[in-house]
């Protein structure tokens, strides 16, 4: 009997994989530790007709978990294996790593930064040899390029043109590496706080529909705009975008789901 | 001649390449049996261009240049015993007696270190057989022992024996919400270190992507590894189209380099890639140059789950094939240009590169994908594909911070530093990113 192709689950993984009908479930149980990290003792496997499926029947009980019996069973014999079953395995070990893991992750979800991360610093990165920042340097770009100022003082003007097509009220949104946001216009011009010696330098005040800004429209204790606690954010024009961008529905995706 | 040699390592590399030569095949007239159609009297596409893929028997037979390497024997039995058995040597397909059972350090020192020199011997004869050759296109996934560890160990040695020639790779990438082996996100920083400088273009796929579009665009329900891979095949097609036919576009493998890659490090281009809608929707969608180059700016379309609109971009390959003309092209093209949602990188010459083939899609019998006269492949090296990395390492991290199953690696001989080496050099990849990003236009980013 040739392979057939199944699918493997756990609580931290899911995949694809092939299996061999001859295979003994003593067998079995090792492969799904590689797959699943779960130890054979303590391996508790439903079986599911296929991949959407929500009905299962309990093929091992990691509570009646005996190697010799799972070396008589072959996969060919247990009624239900078919191409493309799903095979969800339990841990039955509470105290296992992947417990451990299981409960760290959820502790850490949503938390920007994890107790665990690894952390490089800036001295440790800028002694590397082999970086895009020793070769921007190295060739004389972006910031190291001696051109730089001139650059700086375009970008300014460019930003007080944005600036002038911005009004108070104005709905918007700021796009950056947490995703989109939206809000309204609060404030247009100047913030001598802000601009480390640029005068001309043109700042937008925002107040986001949800708490995701910065302040709440005051900076160094002097109000620019009214706005709610965290929902005020300053920043460039060319930050901003202006146009019809109403409030966000947060649930609008959550039909999306499996 | 220009030859370019596929290397296809592990289940995920084997099975992608068993759709990718199926779909070769069919578009240049190949039987499976390595004998052209009937009516054919020369295989389809440039004569050029075809022989940098398949190599001609004095019998009027063809053989890709391709070779098979997997640690286990079944899938690669599986092709020596499928529909397209005849098309490949013997000499191409080779398998061990034992799994890597989803362990680098298995692929990498112990078991696949016993294959290893049967491998360099096959792909030497191949070598010798080319005249021009340019180099090496390799197929395998970065999350499962075989493609990571034997893989990684292939793409080093051959920087050994073969110097500069060029080495491209499509990796399978881990998907974001749930691995495919708990040891994923080992295997996968793992292989990224060692090749990092090994390789000179990487595209990478994540399953989940392309699930997602079978799924929401195929309307395939329950799709499985077959519809994932007729869908990546169909992807890898259109990159390696200009190179297979007459392009105008990186007709060759270090043209890939120059034009997406402005720092060695900076290798992995994201690829999207329009049209994909099934047959029942065919006829309800549209299909013009500009429209379906529009979709590849959006996230559906993409092989990498990340946001590019966070992202700015280094450069931009736009590959066009069938029905398109130049000026459709230049209106799409200025049409996404005029959209503020696309950022490019500014201190670094950076702009939209275009390729037009001529050749249209082929559809796999089978396949769910409609049949469509033009299609386009996009790959941007934008730095939104750094989410991917940030998302793989913290993973890491959190394993390593517990040090799980790190004994399955030191069991098979693999020293503990080499974890931290490794994710320290990926910790220096995000930044080499940001540096990238944030300092491409002169304290842009200010928020107070």
């Amino acid at each position: 009997m040739s392979d057939i192709s199944i699918f493997v689950t756990s609580e931290l993984t899911s995949s694809e994989r092939r299996i061999s009908p001859q295979w003994d479930l003593s067998y079995f149980k090792i492969k799904l530790e590689q797959i699943t990290g779960v130890e054979p003792k303590y391996q508790t496997i439903l079986l599911y007709p296929n991949s959407t499926s929500n009905e299962y029947v309990v093929i091992s009980d990691s509570n009646e978990y005996s190697e010799e019996k799972d070396r008589s069973v072959h996969i060919s014999s247990i009624k239900g294996v078919v191409p493309y079953c799903r095979f969800h395995v339990k841990d039955g070990n509470p105290d296992s790593v992947l417990a451990q893991l299981e409960q760290e992750e959820q502790a850490q979800d949503g938390q920007n930064e994890a107790a665990y991360e690894f952390k490089l610093s800036e001295d440790e990165y800028a002694k590397k040899n082999n970086t895009v920042l020793n070769w921007k340097k190295s060739n004389q770009l972006g910031r190291f390029d001696p051109q730089f100022n001139e650059i700086k003082q375009r970008n300014i003007e460019e930003n007080l043109e944005i600036s002038s097509s911005m009004k108070t009220g104005d709905m918007c949104r700021v796009i950056n590496i947490q995703g989109e946001r939206r809000g309204v216009v609060k404030f247009v011009g100047k913030i001598p706080e802000l601009s480390k010696g640029e005068e001309d330098e043109i700042w937008v005040g925002v107040e986001f529909h949800e708490p995701v800004g910065k302040n709440d429209g005051t900076i160094d204790g002097r109000r620019i705009f009214e706005c709610r606690q965290n929902h005020g954010s300053i920043l460039k024009p060319k930050q901003v975008e202006v146009g019809d961008f109403p409030e966000l529905d947060p649930f609008a995706d959550s039909d999306d789901e499996l | 001649m220009r030859e370019v040699i596929s290397v296809n390592v592990g289940q995920a590399g084997c099975q992608i390449g068993n759709s990718c030569w199926e779909l070769y095949s069919q578009e240049h007239g190949i039987r499976p049996d390595g004998y052209l159609q009937d009516g054919l009297d020369r295989p389809k596409g440039g004569e050029e261009g075809f022989s940098t893929f398949f190599s001609e028997t004095g019998s009027g037979k063809y053989v890709p240049r391709a070779l098979y390497v997997d640690l286990e024997p079944n899938v690669i039995d599986e092709v020596r015993t499928g529909a397209y058995k005849e098309l490949f040597h013997p000499e191409q397909l080779i398998a061990g007696k034992e799994d890597a059972a989803n362990n680098y350090a298995r692929g990498h020192y112990t078991v696949g270190r016993e294959i290893l020199d049967d491998v360099l011997d096959r792909i030497r004869r191949m070598a010798d057989q080319c005249d021009g050759l340019q180099g090496f296109l390799f197929t395998h996934s970065l999350g499962g022992g075989t493609g990571s560890g034997l893989g990684s160990l292939l793409l080093e040695q051959l920087s050994i024996d073969y110097g500069k020639k060029s080495k491209l790779e499509f990796a399978v990438y881990p998907a974001p919400q749930l691995s495919t082996s708990v040891v994923e996100p080992y295997n996968t920083v793992l292989t990224t270190h060692t090749t990092l400088e090994h390789a000179d273009c990487t595209f990478m796929v994540d399953n989940e992507a392309i699930y997602d579009m079978c799924r929401r665009n195929l309307d395939i329900g329950r799709p499985n590894f077959n519809t994932l891979n007729s869908l990546i095949a169909q992807v890898v097609s259109s990159v390696t189209a200009s190179l297979r036919f007459d392009g105008s576009l990186n007709v060759d493998l270090n043209e890939f380099q120059t034009n997406l890659v402005p720092y060695p490090r900076i290798h992995f281009p994201l690829v999207s890639y329009a049209p994909v809608f099934s047959k029942d929707r065919a006829n309800h969608e549209a299909n013009s140059v500009s429209e379906i180059t529009a979709a590849c700016f959006e996230p559906g379309n993409q092989m990498v789950k990340c946001d590019p609109r966070v992202g700015k971009y280094m450069a931009t390959c736009l590959l066009y094939r069938g029905d398109v003309v130049n000026r459709d092209v230049s209106n799409a093209v200025s049409l996404i240009k005029a959209k503020k949602t696309v950022q490019l990188v500014d201190w670094c010459p950076t702009g939209f590169k275009i390729g037009i083939c001529y050749q249209p899609p082929t559809q796999i019998k089978g396949s769910e994908l409609a049949a469509a006269n033009r299609a386009v492949c996009m790959l941007s090296n934008t730095t939104a594909i750094a989410e991917a990395w940030r998302r793989i390492d913290r993973k890491f991290d959190l394993m390593y911070s517990k040090r799980a199953f790190v004994h399955w690696y030191v069991g098979e001989g693999m020293e503990e530093g080499e974890f931290t080496e490794a994710r320290e050099d990926l910790a220096a990849l995000e930044r080499d990113y940001i540096e990238v990003g944030t300092d491409s236009f002169p304290e842009e980013e200010e928020e107070y």
